[in-house]
């Protein structure tokens, strides 16, 4: 398990919720490669990308209000870190961890 | 004059019909890119909550953590920016609320950020990832 699918981790165990969309590819084989502990779906329909916009893009909701109170983008080369990264500090901040 | 008058008729019926004809085609032809890829506009706050509230209707059961009702899915606009109202979305996958067990051994259902809104917790993280 990596560092952000360990951030994951603990982050759902600080009572949070994380939610990975994969974009394109198998739900599966993803999982068992990562070794994946948070939520894996993938979209029902085209509204989800119409909304999130694209890959590599990380946003943190307030579920009482389903307001972003905050988003990243990393990159689509991987020249970037990933905003999943700063997404969950972001997360555990909210969560007072 | 009623020559022209009626001529100015006959003009306008063709012209009326001549774009109802098309006003069919360009239906039918939106209803088959409707179902394919959609663009990346983020456009269509209400018919995206409308469409993704019926899929949500059967969604997984969120709620064995802290279940909650906290009513219907607030209303539109949605949008993606900080302090947007993100619209209802519906998935399907497997649902780790604990993190105690690798998620491919979990049961795959319907998901939806609806039911994330049900699960009684306060914040939650959404990641858009490419399998790589």
């Amino acid at each position: 398990m990596g560092g952000s699918q360990q951030k994951g981790k603990a982050a759902i165990e600080a009572g949070g919720l994380v939610v990975e969309i994969l974009h394109s590819g198998d739900l599966l084989s993803w999982i068992k490669a990562e070794d994946l502990h948070v939520t894996v779906v993938k979209p029902k329909d085209d509204q989800t990308l119409d909304q999130l916009v694209s890959r590599e893009w990380t946003y943190v909701i307030d579920l009482k209000t389903m307001k972003v109170v905050w988003k990243g983008f990393g990159s689509y080369d991987g020249s970037k870190p990933s905003s999943v990264e700063e997404g969950l500090t972001q997360l555990m901040t909210l969560l007072g961890k | 004059m009623t020559s022209r008058i009626s001529r100015g008729l006959s003009i306008g019926l063709s012209l009326a019909l001549g774009l109802a004809a098309c006003g069919s085609d360009d239906s039918s032809g939106g209803g088959a890119g409707a179902s394919g890829s959609g663009g990346l506009a983020q456009t269509g706050g209400t018919g995206a909550g409308g469409a993704a509230v019926g899929g949500a209707g059967g969604g997984f059961d969120a709620g064995s953590d802290a279940p909650v009702d906290p009513g219907p899915y607030p209303t539109g606009p949605y949008g993606n920016a900080v302090g947007d109202t993100l619209a209802n979305l519906a998935w399907e996958g497997y649902v780790n609320l604990d993190a105690s067990a690798s998620s491919d051994t979990l049961p795959y259902g319907d998901y939806s950020t609806d039911d994330m809104r049900k699960s009684g917790k306060s914040y939650g993280l959404i990641h858009i990832a490419l399998q790589g």
